[in-house]
Protein backbone atom coordinates (compact mmCIF):
# COMPACT_ATOMS: atom_id res chain seq x y z
CA UNK A 1 0.00 0.00 0.00
CA UNK A 2 1.10 3.44 -1.30
CA UNK A 3 0.50 4.77 2.52
CA UNK A 4 0.44 2.50 5.35
CA UNK A 5 -1.62 1.87 8.68
CA UNK A 6 0.61 4.42 10.56
CA UNK A 7 0.37 7.10 7.97
CA UNK A 8 3.58 6.67 6.19
CA UNK A 9 4.09 6.75 2.74
CA UNK A 10 6.22 3.62 1.14
CA UNK A 11 6.48 3.07 5.02
CA UNK A 12 9.12 5.60 5.91
CA UNK A 13 7.86 9.32 5.59
CA UNK A 14 4.83 10.33 7.95
CA UNK A 15 2.18 12.27 5.84
CA UNK A 16 1.88 14.80 8.87
CA UNK A 17 5.48 16.06 8.14
CA UNK A 18 4.79 16.31 4.92
CA UNK A 19 2.01 18.33 5.29
CA UNK A 20 3.56 20.69 7.79
CA UNK A 21 6.79 21.06 5.03
CA UNK A 22 3.83 21.91 2.45
CA UNK A 23 2.86 24.39 4.87
CA UNK A 24 5.82 26.52 5.92
CA UNK A 25 6.91 26.57 2.35
CA UNK A 26 3.17 27.76 0.98
CA UNK A 27 3.78 30.61 4.42
CA UNK A 28 7.60 31.30 2.94
CA UNK A 29 6.30 31.82 -0.67
CA UNK A 30 3.20 33.65 0.48
CA UNK A 31 5.45 36.53 2.74
CA UNK A 32 8.08 36.45 -0.03
CA UNK A 33 5.34 37.55 -2.81
CA UNK A 34 3.08 39.60 -0.55
CA UNK A 35 6.52 41.85 0.88
CA UNK A 36 8.54 41.39 -2.62
CA UNK A 37 8.49 44.54 -5.02
CA UNK A 38 5.61 45.20 -6.81
CA UNK A 39 7.93 46.29 -9.97
CA UNK A 40 6.51 43.73 -12.84
CA UNK A 41 8.95 44.64 -15.29
CA UNK A 42 12.84 43.88 -15.04
CA UNK A 43 13.86 46.09 -12.06
CA UNK A 44 17.00 48.34 -14.40
CA UNK A 45 18.27 50.98 -12.05
CA UNK A 46 18.53 53.09 -8.77
CA UNK A 47 16.82 56.47 -9.79
CA UNK A 48 16.26 60.16 -8.12
CA UNK A 49 12.86 61.91 -9.72
CA UNK A 50 11.45 65.70 -9.50
CA UNK A 51 8.01 65.44 -9.86
CA UNK A 52 5.08 67.89 -9.41
CA UNK A 53 1.75 67.03 -7.47
CA UNK A 54 -1.35 68.91 -8.09
CA UNK A 55 -2.70 69.26 -4.53
CA UNK A 56 -6.72 70.75 -4.37
CA UNK A 57 -9.29 71.99 -2.25
CA UNK A 58 -6.82 72.32 0.98
CA UNK A 59 -7.64 74.82 3.75
CA UNK A 60 -4.86 77.29 4.71
CA UNK A 61 -3.73 74.99 7.40
CA UNK A 62 -2.32 72.42 4.90
CA UNK A 63 -0.70 75.25 2.73
CA UNK A 64 1.10 76.49 6.05
CA UNK A 65 1.94 72.77 6.71
CA UNK A 66 2.91 72.26 3.20
CA UNK A 67 5.32 75.49 3.23
CA UNK A 68 7.21 73.83 5.73
CA UNK A 69 8.08 71.75 3.97
CA UNK A 70 10.53 68.98 5.00
CA UNK A 71 10.83 65.16 4.16
CA UNK A 72 8.29 62.97 2.04
CA UNK A 73 7.41 60.11 3.71
CA UNK A 74 5.87 56.40 3.27
CA UNK A 75 2.22 55.87 4.59
CA UNK A 76 3.65 54.93 7.90
CA UNK A 77 5.83 57.70 8.64
CA UNK A 78 9.23 55.31 8.69
CA UNK A 79 10.88 55.69 5.54
CA UNK A 80 12.32 58.99 4.33
CA UNK A 81 11.51 58.88 0.38
CA UNK A 82 12.09 62.36 -0.66
CA UNK A 83 11.98 66.12 0.08
CA UNK A 84 9.84 68.79 -0.79
CA UNK A 85 11.51 70.86 -2.58
CA UNK A 86 9.16 74.15 -3.79
CA UNK A 87 5.55 75.10 -3.07
CA UNK A 88 3.08 77.07 -5.34
CA UNK A 89 -0.21 78.42 -3.72
CA UNK A 90 -3.13 79.92 -5.61
CA UNK A 91 -6.58 80.54 -5.32
CA UNK A 92 -8.95 76.98 -5.07
CA UNK A 93 -11.72 76.98 -7.57
CA UNK A 94 -14.17 74.39 -8.42
CA UNK A 95 -16.83 73.29 -10.78
CA UNK A 96 -20.25 74.56 -10.66
CA UNK A 97 -23.10 74.04 -12.55
CA UNK A 98 -25.88 76.89 -12.59
CA UNK A 99 -29.52 76.90 -12.54
CA UNK A 100 -29.50 76.72 -16.62
CA UNK A 101 -27.09 73.86 -17.26
CA UNK A 102 -24.30 76.46 -17.24
CA UNK A 103 -20.91 74.87 -16.42
CA UNK A 104 -18.40 77.52 -14.50
CA UNK A 105 -15.23 77.43 -13.04
CA UNK A 106 -15.94 79.84 -9.68
CA UNK A 107 -13.22 80.91 -6.76
CA UNK A 108 -14.03 78.15 -3.85
CA UNK A 109 -13.32 81.22 -1.13
CA UNK A 110 -11.07 79.85 1.86
CA UNK A 111 -9.63 77.07 -0.13
CA UNK A 112 -6.56 76.47 -2.00
CA UNK A 113 -4.71 74.65 -5.05
CA UNK A 114 -1.05 73.78 -3.88
CA UNK A 115 1.35 73.00 -6.91
CA UNK A 116 4.23 70.67 -4.64
CA UNK A 117 7.31 69.80 -5.94
CA UNK A 118 9.30 66.72 -4.50
CA UNK A 119 12.45 65.20 -4.79
CA UNK A 120 12.20 61.40 -4.32
CA UNK A 121 14.60 58.14 -4.77
CA UNK A 122 12.92 55.26 -6.31
CA UNK A 123 13.64 52.53 -9.21
CA UNK A 124 12.65 52.66 -13.09
CA UNK A 125 11.61 49.59 -14.86
CA UNK A 126 11.06 48.68 -18.74
CA UNK A 127 6.91 49.15 -17.17
CA UNK A 128 7.01 52.36 -15.25
CA UNK A 129 9.06 54.33 -12.33
CA UNK A 130 7.93 53.35 -8.68
CA UNK A 131 9.07 55.27 -5.47
CA UNK A 132 10.95 53.82 -2.51
CA UNK A 133 7.57 53.10 -0.89
CA UNK A 134 6.27 50.84 -4.15
CA UNK A 135 4.11 53.83 -5.44
CA UNK A 136 4.13 53.73 -8.82
CA UNK A 137 5.22 57.91 -10.80
CA UNK A 138 2.36 57.85 -13.14
CA UNK A 139 1.39 61.85 -14.55
CA UNK A 140 -2.52 61.43 -14.38
CA UNK A 141 -2.53 59.19 -11.20
CA UNK A 142 -4.17 60.23 -7.71
CA UNK A 143 -1.62 59.37 -5.16
CA UNK A 144 -1.53 59.56 -1.03
CA UNK A 145 0.96 62.23 -0.32
CA UNK A 146 2.62 62.20 3.34
CA UNK A 147 5.28 64.89 4.62
CA UNK A 148 6.63 64.90 8.40
CA UNK A 149 3.43 67.66 9.01
CA UNK A 150 0.76 66.23 6.21
CA UNK A 151 -1.45 63.84 4.99
CA UNK A 152 -3.24 64.56 2.06
CA UNK A 153 -3.60 63.26 -2.10
CA UNK A 154 -3.13 65.15 -5.24
CA UNK A 155 -2.45 64.25 -8.73
CA UNK A 156 0.74 64.08 -10.07
CA UNK A 157 1.37 66.46 -12.96
CA UNK A 158 4.89 65.95 -13.85
CA UNK A 159 7.91 63.62 -13.64
CA UNK A 160 11.40 64.03 -14.49
CA UNK A 161 14.27 61.53 -14.53
CA UNK A 162 17.06 63.17 -12.86
CA UNK A 163 19.80 60.92 -12.41
CA UNK B 1 15.36 7.95 22.70
CA UNK B 2 13.21 9.14 19.52
CA UNK B 3 15.78 10.52 16.69
CA UNK B 4 14.72 13.82 15.28
CA UNK B 5 13.85 13.75 11.75
CA UNK B 6 14.39 16.68 8.87
CA UNK B 7 11.23 17.89 9.26
CA UNK B 8 11.66 18.61 12.94
CA UNK B 9 14.82 20.36 12.24
CA UNK B 10 13.12 22.65 9.38
CA UNK B 11 10.32 23.56 12.29
CA UNK B 12 13.28 24.65 14.60
CA UNK B 13 15.00 26.76 12.06
CA UNK B 14 11.85 28.27 11.34
CA UNK B 15 11.00 29.27 14.81
CA UNK B 16 14.15 30.49 15.66
CA UNK B 17 14.02 32.36 12.16
CA UNK B 18 10.39 33.82 13.77
CA UNK B 19 12.27 35.01 17.23
CA UNK B 20 15.41 36.47 15.75
CA UNK B 21 13.03 38.14 13.29
CA UNK B 22 10.78 39.80 15.91
CA UNK B 23 13.28 40.32 18.22
CA UNK B 24 15.11 42.78 15.53
CA UNK B 25 12.23 44.38 15.14
CA UNK B 26 10.61 44.67 18.85
CA UNK B 27 13.38 45.02 21.32
CA UNK B 28 14.98 48.84 19.76
CA UNK B 29 11.38 49.67 20.36
CA UNK B 30 11.41 48.33 23.67
CA UNK B 31 14.91 49.88 24.41
CA UNK B 32 13.83 53.25 22.35
CA UNK B 33 14.04 55.96 25.49
CA UNK B 34 14.53 59.04 22.92
CA UNK B 35 14.09 62.49 23.81
CA UNK B 36 10.52 63.70 24.10
CA UNK B 37 9.63 67.71 23.00
CA UNK B 38 6.74 69.08 23.90
CA UNK B 39 4.78 70.07 20.60
CA UNK B 40 1.07 71.91 20.16
CA UNK B 41 -1.37 70.39 18.36
CA UNK B 42 -4.58 71.97 17.41
CA UNK B 43 -7.72 69.97 16.27
CA UNK B 44 -10.61 71.42 14.62
CA UNK B 45 -13.88 69.87 15.53
CA UNK B 46 -16.06 71.47 12.61
CA UNK B 47 -20.27 71.82 12.17
CA UNK B 48 -21.14 70.21 15.83
CA UNK B 49 -23.15 71.40 18.67
CA UNK B 50 -21.69 73.82 21.28
CA UNK B 51 -22.69 71.44 23.94
CA UNK B 52 -19.92 69.69 22.77
CA UNK B 53 -17.27 73.06 23.82
CA UNK B 54 -19.22 73.17 26.91
CA UNK B 55 -18.22 69.70 28.16
CA UNK B 56 -14.64 70.31 27.55
CA UNK B 57 -12.34 71.84 30.05
CA UNK B 58 -8.72 73.72 29.61
CA UNK B 59 -6.50 71.21 31.54
CA UNK B 60 -8.38 68.05 30.77
CA UNK B 61 -6.20 64.90 29.14
CA UNK B 62 -7.64 63.92 26.65
CA UNK B 63 -7.01 60.70 24.28
CA UNK B 64 -6.31 61.06 20.69
CA UNK B 65 -6.33 57.89 19.66
CA UNK B 66 -8.88 55.03 18.76
CA UNK B 67 -6.72 51.81 20.33
CA UNK B 68 -4.21 53.36 22.72
CA UNK B 69 -3.88 55.80 25.18
CA UNK B 70 -1.53 58.53 22.94
CA UNK B 71 -3.06 62.51 24.03
CA UNK B 72 -1.89 65.11 25.90
CA UNK B 73 -3.51 68.31 27.85
CA UNK B 74 -6.27 70.62 26.31
CA UNK B 75 -4.17 74.13 26.65
CA UNK B 76 -6.73 76.13 24.66
CA UNK B 77 -10.28 75.97 23.63
CA UNK B 78 -11.52 78.69 20.90
CA UNK B 79 -15.52 78.69 19.62
CA UNK B 80 -16.54 80.23 16.49
CA UNK B 81 -19.97 79.57 14.29
CA UNK B 82 -19.41 77.39 11.68
CA UNK B 83 -19.04 78.34 8.61
CA UNK B 84 -19.89 76.45 5.29
CA UNK B 85 -19.14 77.17 1.33
CA UNK B 86 -21.59 76.80 -0.50
CA UNK B 87 -23.01 77.01 -4.48
CA UNK B 88 -25.46 80.10 -5.40
CA UNK B 89 -27.08 78.18 -8.08
CA UNK B 90 -27.82 81.68 -9.45
CA UNK B 91 -24.78 83.23 -10.07
CA UNK B 92 -22.07 80.49 -10.25
CA UNK B 93 -20.69 82.22 -7.50
CA UNK B 94 -19.27 79.99 -4.05
CA UNK B 95 -20.33 81.98 -0.86
CA UNK B 96 -19.14 81.36 2.40
CA UNK B 97 -22.39 81.22 4.90
CA UNK B 98 -22.20 80.93 8.79
CA UNK B 99 -25.00 78.07 9.89
CA UNK B 100 -27.04 78.60 12.77
CA UNK B 101 -26.77 77.17 15.77
CA UNK B 102 -23.86 75.02 14.67
CA UNK B 103 -20.36 75.93 15.88
CA UNK B 104 -16.67 75.01 15.05
CA UNK B 105 -14.25 74.48 18.15
CA UNK B 106 -10.70 74.55 17.96
CA UNK B 107 -9.13 72.21 20.73
CA UNK B 108 -5.24 72.88 20.75
CA UNK B 109 -3.38 69.86 22.89
CA UNK B 110 0.16 70.03 24.93
CA UNK B 111 2.13 67.08 23.83
CA UNK B 112 4.56 65.33 24.39
CA UNK B 113 6.04 63.58 21.32
CA UNK B 114 8.81 62.55 19.88
CA UNK B 115 10.22 64.75 16.38
CA UNK B 116 11.70 63.25 13.94
CA UNK B 117 12.40 63.78 10.30
CA UNK B 118 10.06 62.16 9.12
CA UNK B 119 6.82 62.36 11.71
CA UNK B 120 5.88 63.92 15.12
CA UNK B 121 4.53 60.66 17.29
CA UNK B 122 3.02 60.40 20.54
CA UNK B 123 3.18 56.92 21.88
CA UNK B 124 2.39 54.92 18.63
CA UNK B 125 -0.10 57.69 17.08
CA UNK B 126 1.40 59.80 14.40
CA UNK B 127 0.02 63.19 14.14
CA UNK B 128 -0.37 65.02 10.78
CA UNK B 129 -2.13 68.44 9.24
CA UNK B 130 -4.91 67.04 7.18
CA UNK B 131 -5.40 63.33 9.19
CA UNK B 132 -8.58 62.73 10.97
CA UNK B 133 -7.97 62.47 14.48
CA UNK B 134 -9.93 61.59 17.70
CA UNK B 135 -10.14 63.44 20.74
CA UNK B 136 -11.67 61.76 23.54
CA UNK B 137 -12.47 63.29 27.39
CA UNK B 138 -13.66 62.12 30.40
CA UNK B 139 -17.80 62.93 29.41
CA UNK B 140 -16.99 63.51 25.33
CA UNK B 141 -15.88 62.49 22.15
CA UNK B 142 -15.82 63.51 19.15
CA UNK B 143 -14.16 63.34 15.61
CA UNK B 144 -12.13 66.64 14.01
CA UNK B 145 -8.78 67.14 12.13
CA UNK B 146 -5.59 68.13 12.72
CA UNK B 147 -5.00 71.52 11.36
CA UNK B 148 -1.68 72.91 13.31
CA UNK B 149 1.61 71.30 14.69
CA UNK B 150 3.78 72.78 16.07
CA UNK B 151 6.92 71.32 17.53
Amino acid sequence: MFIDKKGKLGGKVSIIDILILVIILAVIVGIGVRYGTKITGAVTSEKEFEYVIKIDGIRDYTVKALDKKGRVTDKRSEKNIGEILEVVTENGTKESVLADGTVKYADYPGYYTSYVKVKATGKESDDNYVLDDATELSVGRTVDFYSKYVKTSGVIMSVEVIK
Amino acid sequence: MKKFTVIDILIVIVLIAVIAIGGYILVPKMLNNEELKNVECTVLLNDTEKELAEAMKVGDEVTMSLTEKDGGVIKSIEVKPAEKTELNVMSGEYVQQTLDNRVDIYVTVDMKASVTDTSVKVGSTVFKVGAETTLRGKGYAAMGYVIVIND
